[in-house]
């Protein structure tokens, strides 16, 4: 037998270990259900929800297409909108004591009480649900973004002013390159936000449902608040399946964007003493 | 009262080795014919903050032609003095008048995540010079100092001796005569040090640009200037109570709160500058041609004082 090195066996438990971690939740979740036959409407077995994932797929593919489209165009938004404000509050002192107490006081309204009152001002439909999305997702992009201008070299900044660069010119020529590992971070956050408040626009009712458009199903959210009234468990918590695993595949690709802008940009802090 | 540059002065037009024919204008030769001997004029300058100067009474006169180096302790506000002749901290007594000041700060200040290229083209850049004439002005600028094959490269990517040439290319191509040098060569291992200094030799002090470095090397400062200064303590006795005397207390408060201030200082006393010992020969030569163990002992003793 040959000695298998041990970065290799860490390498292995870093991948296997989630799985297992997932097996054995899904296991006992399954023994539970089958040794104390809760009835399905109350818990549904993993097995159950598995079904559900298939024989609703048409239309769980549908409600999944309405919520990525909405996180999608939501994010689309909120980004630049993000990265504009951070801009604004870095290049002006005045801005950052004006916008500082609206942006914070704008992420302490919880999104339940936010999103009814949205639809009253907006009614329902698309516009109601990316101005819910775009409210909670541009936050964590502004804030991320505004702390990496903040950290950029102050070398590169006595430089910049010895150039006599303008606001404009330090983001167009160098700030706003340097600040990109950090917008990505903020994206990183926003679009687990984006799904979370797209999930809360169709729990409120934004989405147009049956009665302003028959052939809408809505999405992801819409499908949950559904499904438990007509008391089909298995396909809420299918739904809530997709929405995970949704999430995660936002996060992990952008992560593997962050890592490569962070490849380019070696450590912008370079202090040696 | 002092005659300060109050706004950073605008970028003025680059090295004319490496202008192209837009650049190569009607209106940068006009600009050549008004060129001044005299690049810096101080005297009696302080800087600081408020009753707690960092710099007090200090008078340098730098001309076109010339490399004047500055040796003193750490911490003794060489670096506030360079901020001041470049116009980034207001003198707070005394008169300045210097010509526009291109800085080469201690830690290089380039973006990491750039190209040699795109970090030397950035004074021209921030000079509204187009991409596509930049970019080919930093090139001729980094081959000239031997980055050629690195042109495209991120500067995170290169050694500590490529990312100072790339930082003095960019120094050069902001176009303006007066370089202040603060310490450019410290972080560099001595064989790079050596080919630096030729380099750093060639470029100061030609056609009308003069100088000043600040170093705590004593055989860079003898290779490279002209003229040595020493920045130290001001002697006790020759401390009379300055003009804002009675805010004492508030303005240490100030200083402490905002811990060490630009370039601070260790020691609660203003530094000045003093001339340093002559140097015998030419820049260009070693220290022991320059008078050797003579300018060490007058320096050791002028820092000890």
């Amino acid at each position: 037998m040959t000695a298998v090195p041990s970065s290799r066996i860490s390498e292995a438990w870093g991948v296997l270990a989630p799985i297992l971690v997932i097996a054995l939740l899904l296991a006992a979740w399954q023994g539970y259900v089958a040794l104390t036959g809760v009835d399905p409407i109350v818990l549904p077995a993993p097995t159950d929800v598995a079904s559900a994932l298939w024989t609703d797929r048409s239309l769980l593919l549908e409600a999944l297409w309405q919520t990525a489209r909405v996180v999608g165009l939501g994010i689309v938004l909120a980004a630049p909108l993000g990265v504009a404000v951070a801009a604004l509050v870095h290049a002006s002192p005045i801005a950052r004591r004006g916008l500082e107490p609206l942006l914070v006081g704008s992420q302490a309204i919880p999104i339940p009480v936010l999103a009814p009152l949205v639809v009253v001002w907006l009614g329902f439909g698309l516009t109601t649900q990316l101005v819910i999305v775009v409210i909670v997702a541009f936050f964590p992009v502004a804030v991320s973004t505004r702390d990496a201008l903040a950290k950029l070299s102050p070398e590169t900044d006595l430089v910049l002013r010895n150039l006599g660069a303008s606001s404009l010119q330090r983001l167009r020529f160098v700030e706003l390159r340097g600040a990109l590992p950090g917008v990505v971070t903020g994206l990183r956050l926003a679009v687990v936000f984006a799904v979370i408040g797209a999930v809360f626009a169709d729990a409120t009712g934004s989405t147009a449902t049956t009665a302003a458009d028959p052939t809408s199903t809505g999405g992801l959210g819409r499908v949950v608040d559904d499904a438990i009234p007509q008391l089909a468990t298995d396909r809420a918590f299918a739904a809530i399946v997709l929405l995970v695993v949704f999430s995660l595949a936002l996060f992990w690709s952008l992560g593997v964007v962050e890592r490569v802008a962070k490849r380019t940009s070696p450590r912008p802090l370079r202090r040696t003493s | 009262m002092s005659v300060t540059p109050d706004a950073p002065p605008p970028p003025a037009a680059p090295h004319p080795e490496t202008m192209t024919s837009r650049l190569g204008s009607a209106r940068d030769q006009a600009a050549a014919v008004r060129v001044e001997a005299q690049l810096v004029r101080a005297s009696g300058l302080t800087a600081g903050f408020g009753a707690s100067p960092v710099l007090s009474g200090v008078d340098l006169q730098v001309a076109a032609g010339e490399t004047v180096a500055i040796v003193g302790r750490s911490g003794c506000g060489k670096t506030t003095l360079l901020h001041a002749l470049a116009g980034l901290q207001a003198p707070t007594a005394g008169t300045l008048e210097a010509q526009p000041a291109a800085l080469m700060p201690q830690r290089d200040g380039l973006m990491p995540w750039a190209s040699a290229r795109d970090n030397a083209a950035l004074p021209l850049r921030i000079a509204r010079v187009p991409r596509r004439e930049a970019r080919s002005l930093a090139d001729a600028q980094l081959r000239e100092l031997g980055l050629g094959d690195a042109l495209g490269r991120p500067v995170g990517l290169l050694s500590g001796g490529m990312r100072q040439r790339v930082a003095l290319a960019r120094t050069l191509l902001t176009g303006r005569r007066l370089l202040l040098l603060d310490e450019p060569l410290a972080a560099v291992d001595a064989l790079t040090r050596g080919e630096l200094h030729q380099l750093l030799l060639r470029h100061l002090a030609r056609d009308g640009h003069g100088a000043v470095l600040v170093t705590h090397d004593l055989d860079e400062a003898a290779f490279l200037a002209d003229r040595l200064f020493v920045l130290a303590p001001v002697p006790e006795s020759a401390e009379g109570p300055g003009p804002g005397h009675a805010g004492d207390d508030a303005a240490s408060v100030m200083r402490s709160a905002r811990g060490r201030p630009a370039g601070g200082t260790t020691g609660p006393g203003p530094s000045t500058l003093l001339p340093g010992p002559a140097l015998l020969g030419q820049p260009g030569q070693h220290l022991d041609e320059r008078g050797g163990q003579a300018v060490r002992d007058a320096l050791l003793t002028q820092l000890a004082a």
